[in-house]
């Protein structure tokens, strides 16, 4: 497991030219300072390497970014824990699974020249050369039974 | 009637049509309509497979670790054929051996020639984490 020493806080991954890249701009994200603050308390790794929680529930008004931030999460989620992992991002529908925060995840692997010959995205499925894969996946498909996951994102409920 | 091996006239007609009706040279000349349903499956789950530069990898991946596996069960065989008493003269399948190795061989490094080179073998979160903290240096 990597430890608090070798891996780049959320923020400054994120906003650093191997982070988070936004399809409008093309750029690596800037996050407001209260998302930078809230991002960067729920990854700080306690001092038993785990984070302190289990479960995050991040609500903020329509159109604030909250897909973005989920992309934002799962990626980095996918690029430093416990690779090999499974992550899944999940929605009502898978169509708007894929719409959402897995548009937002494949469009920024593919735009970060760090990413581009080290993973491969498909129509539903974003795999990483470290062995992780993230799925796209609607709520109420069976088969998903059976996952080893490492975290499940959900968007859109 | 059990097969003779060599076949009658009629039995060796019957083999080339069936090959031509269901098998390989009805695909190589009529293309996937001449493929069964479940062929067709197969053939829709290769070409998506095959789609992507890591699919075609892991197909690479495949066919070297069963050329590899092959030679290894072909030169056990061998082996054992010999320890029971057999000689090598007697052994059919040692004459083959080379060409099983030289299969693989060519399997392994038809693989090889796509895996990304050894100085680039940090792993994916070292990288990035390199990446991140060159970029953070020169601030």
């Amino acid at each position: 497991m990597k430890t608090k020493s070798d891996v780049p806080d959320i923020v400054t991954w994120g906003e650093s030219p191997a982070g988070f890249y936004i399809s409008e701009t093309r750029k690596p994200i800037k996050l407001a300072a209260h998302q930078a603050a809230i991002l960067r308390h729920i990854f700080t790794r306690q001092d038993d390497e785990r984070l302190a929680y289990d479960t995050v529930i991040f609500g903020a008004s329509k159109k604030s970014g909250k897909t973005t931030i989920a992309a934002l999460v799962a990626e980095y989620f996918c690029l430093f824990f416990e690779a090999p992992n499974e992550v899944y991002l999940c929605a009502n529908d898978q169509e708007q699974s894929i719409a959402c925060v897995f548009k937002a995840l494949a469009q920024s692997i593919r735009l970060n020249p760090h990413l581009s010959n080290r993973s491969d995205v498909q129509a539903k499925l974003a795999r990483f050369d470290n062995g992780t894969d993230c799925y796209a996946l609607a709520s109420g498909y069976a088969g998903s039974a059976g996952s080893n996951h490492g975290l499940t994102v959900w968007d859109e409920l | 009637m059990p097969y003779s091996g060599k076949g009658t006239k009629a039995e060796i007609k019957q083999r080339k049509e069936a090959a031509l009706k269901h098998g390989v040279f009805a695909f190589r000349d009529h293309g996937p309509s001449a493929l069964t349903k479940e062929q067709r499956g197969t053939y829709a789950a290769l070409q998506d497979q095959l789609s992507t530069r890591q699919g075609a990898i892991e197909v690479l991946k495949e066919q070297a670790t069963q050329a590899m596996l092959l030679a290894e069960i072909a030169q056990s065989y061998c082996v054992q054929q010999h320890e029971a008493g057999k000689s090598l003269d007697e052994i059919a399948l040692l004459r083959s051996l080379p060409a099983f190795w030289n299969s693989a061989n060519r399997a392994l490094k038809t693989y090889l020639d796509v895996l990304p080179k050894e100085e680039n073998r940090l792993t994916l979160g070292e990288t990035i984490t390199k990446a991140v903290k060159e970029h953070e240096n020169q601030k």
